[in-house]
């Protein structure tokens, strides 16, 4: 039998494991004597960490604390702008950063500022922090390198806020389209010198931004493919194994996109009934070789434990033989039970999953014959 | 029993079935390791805090150069600069900053000091200690953080170790304002404990006993605040511990009681401390709980000998009912080279064999 970083490193360098691995993010497990069980049962643990940290000399952070809302006003020679966080929010996100409710972005007057900021950036590597974290997991975890969470389409997004500039992003690109190409290019120069030196990172597993479903596949081909396909191949020349966090709900509108991006990996990839593309259709199109890593829809855990259990086999059998899928979750798992209703289900929920990977994961999978 | 179980029966000052094996969950990271140690029978101690503070009044601006960060806060009463080094690594327990300019420099900065210990609120959010105590169930317990000691808060103001000459002096020079500064703290600390006296949590931590200054100071400025609340929090059914991390101990061996704790934690025995089980149990009596924080120094010289100084230390102290042996400041965290990892690893590995064999 495989330990865990044995069969993770199976699919990933496109070897048999001996089964399906189950893999959620470290986050959305906390230690506890249930994650222990999942463990000894084989589940590890997935740490995502940049080794790379980011300064703006020249910008000073001014911080506000009003309740529990925090207010950031970035002091640039070009000018001022500022974001606000709602903190204190609870087990809202996986990682328990604030909420955005206020981004950098809001109108025409905050273009040259950020366009400081982002010229500003500078880049300094601290690779301790994969050294200690391997380390530390040994056999029970993979590290995956996360200083290029976004794309620069992604990060462009995000100088908008999160939910709440969602509609100013919308307008300022057709509204001041010249603006916002020349905050795109500053994200593009910035983003380069970030991959010159993610290049050199000591992780082999890196995640490459992701898709959101927020935006279409013209948008993602007109601003982020040429970046994703100067760095992947180069990237991959230097032997490492990179993942697309494919979380979007409505993939099925992506799929020949995806396959065009020539990723490795293509992670948080979520199942219906949650996403819109099937396990077999996303093989179909992107072939035998791509690793599907799948977020497993919690919502699935309310139809009780044996429906959860039926599901992940159907889910397994659907995949045949198995090799280049992995189970896990990437946005809530056992983390997002915040009440004891709640963890039952979900506990009950990740134990079916275990024990249908027990059966029915073991390679090579067979398909379903009705 | 389960680590609860055991954990719990100590603390209770009833009657475990071995010796609870519990360092602070960050010092231990997960790993293989982590899980072997923990499918021994070794728990998580997670510390907690339900409250958070916010400065109202206190807009804090922050300037990054290269791997320094310097924070100014600006009060109405004027401004304090703090600087940090980010990025150290493994230096600390807690991954948190290291300090290398205090917020205050001297008497100066007492006016907008004092202003921003004022301006601070305190609320209690109880969540973090619901999930964190759901999520660990019998494989931990959560602790919440109750008060940091006044006179020791000054000193940490002026810097953790860049501002002591100065905190040393001004204290001497000018003692008035230092007065004002400490009772400024202390009333931020009473508002604290009136939270924390509705805590969700059972057990809670109040403050160290640091050893950088001696029992005078501490009677003085901490003890009255201890000599009020400790009976209310253990009136309320709270379990209190104090972080006794000196390792000049012995000289606060007659103070220790004072506090009224039923807790000793990190209490750290020789070769670096210089004060024993034995000797602390004849002066704190039978019901003390002595958390002991683990020498990792002892690792250094193999894990037979790590073995047969635990098998020593938990003979010094039979029947061995109120006592916990954990890690508090360093543990496997602590180990940043493959050698050192390796052999903290085996010493940890020896200290589990040593409580199974010497301590049912």
């Amino acid at each position: 039998m495989m330990n865990f970083q044995e069969r993770i490193n199976s699919v990933l360098h496109l070897h048999d494991p001996d089964q399906v691995p189950f893999a959620p993010y470290i986050e959305s497990f906390p230690s506890g004597e249930y994650e222990r069980r999942l463990r000894n049962r084989g589940m590890g643990l997935v740490v995502r960490k940049p080794t790379i940290w980011e300064a703006t000399p020249h910008v000073t952070v001014e911080e506000r604390v009003e309740g529990d809302l925090s207010v950031f006003i970035h002091h640039t020679p070009k000018g001022d702008v500022r974001a606000a966080y709602k903190q204190h929010a609870g087990r809202l996100y996986i990682d328990e950063a604030g909420i955005c409710v206020e981004g950098l972005l809001k109108g025409l007057q905050d273009y040259e500022p950020i366009m400081y900021m982002i010229e500003d950036t500078e880049f300094h590597v601290d690779n301790t922090l994969y050294s200690d974290t391997v380390r530390d997991l040994g056999a029970d975890g993979l590290f995956t390198e996360y200083g290029c969470a976004l794309t620069p389409y992604g990060h462009a997004r995000y100088m908008f806020g999160e939910s709440s500039g969602f509609d100013k992003w919308i307008f300022e690109q057709a509204d001041h389209p010249q603006e916002f190409a020349r905050m795109f290019d500053a994200i593009i120069a910035r983003e380069e010198r970030r991959m010159q030196l993610i290049a050199k990172s000591p992780a082999e597993y890196i995640r490459f931004g992701d898709i959101d479903g927020s935006w279409g596949p013209e948008v993602v081909r007109r601003y982020d493919l040429p970046f994703i396909k100067k760095w992947i191949p180069y990237l991959q020349s230097m032997g490492k194994i990179c993942c697309v966090h494919a979380h979007a709900i409505n993939l099925a509108f992506f799929k020949d996109l995806i396959g065009e991006m020539g990723f490795n990996v293509v992670e948080a990839f979520t199942p219906p009934p949650v996403g819109n593309l099937s396990i077999r259709e996303a093989r179909a199109a992107w072939g035998k070789d791509t690793i599907i890593w799948v977020n497993f829809p919690e919502t699935v855990f309310y139809q009780g434990p044996q429906a959860t259990k039926k599901y992940t086999q159907e889910l397994l059998e659907s995949d045949p033989p198995g090799n280049r899928l992995v189970i896990g979750f990437t946005e809530m798992g056992l983390w997002g039970a915040s009440d004891p209703e709640t963890e039952h289900l979900f506990k009950e929920g990740i134990l079916a999953i275990a024990d249908a990977l027990d059966e029915t994961g073991k390679f090579p999978i067979q398909a379903r014959t009705k | 029993m389960d680590f609860r179980t055991r954990i719990n029966a100590v603390l209770h000052l009833e009657t475990p079935d071995q010796i609870p094996f519990a360092p602070y969950d960050n010092l231990v990271p997960r790993g293989d390791f982590e899980r072997t140690l923990r499918n021994r029978g070794m728990g998580l101690c997670l510390r907690r805090p339900t409250i958070w503070e916010e400065t109202p009044h206190v807009s804090i601006e922050t300037k990054a150069e290269g791997d320094i960060e310097t924070r100014l806060y600006h009060t109405p009463k004027g401004k304090l600069t703090l600087r940090n080094k980010l990025h150290t690594g493994r230096i600390k327990d807690d991954d948190m900053d290291l300090d290398i300019e205090g917020m205050i420099k001297g008497i100066d900065d007492y006016a907008a000091a004092i202003y921003w210990l004022d301006d601070t609120q305190l609320h209690l959010g109880e969540g973090a200690f619901f999930d964190a105590n759901r999520d660990i169930g019998s494989d931990g317990i959560v602790r919440d953080t109750g008060l940091q000691a006044p006179y020791g808060v000054t000193r940490y103001l002026y810097g953790g170790v860049s501002g002591l000459p100065r905190w040393s002096q001004d204290q001497y020079d000018h003692p008035a304002e230092f007065e004002q500064l400490v009772q400024a703290v202390v009333r931020r600390e009473e508002k604290r404990l009136q939270l924390i006296a509705d805590s969700p949590a059972e057990y809670l931590s109040l403050g160290d006993l640091d050893g950088t200054w001696g029992p005078a100071k501490i009677r003085k400025y901490d003890l009255p605040l201890f000599n009020k609340w400790v009976p209310i929090l253990k009136s309320k059914g709270k379990i209190c511990s104090i972080h006794a991390h000196a390792v000049n101990l012995s000289h606060f061996k007659d103070l220790v009681p004072e506090f009224g704790c039923q807790v000793v934690e990190a209490f750290t025995p020789p070769p670096v401390g210089d004060l024993s089980l034995a000797e602390a149990r004849a002066a704190w009596g039978r019901d003390t709980i002595i958390w002991i924080n683990f020498p990792e120094t002892i690792f250094w010289s193999g894990p037979e000998a790590t073995r047969q100084y635990v098998k020593e230390l938990i003979q010094s102290d039979p029947p061995g009912d109120k006592l916990v042996i954990g890690f508090t400041e360093m543990g496997t965290w602590g180990a940043v080279t493959e050698e050192s990892s390796r052999i903290f690893r085996d010493g940890s590995m020896a200290i589990m064999d040593a409580i199974e064999e010497y301590s049912v």
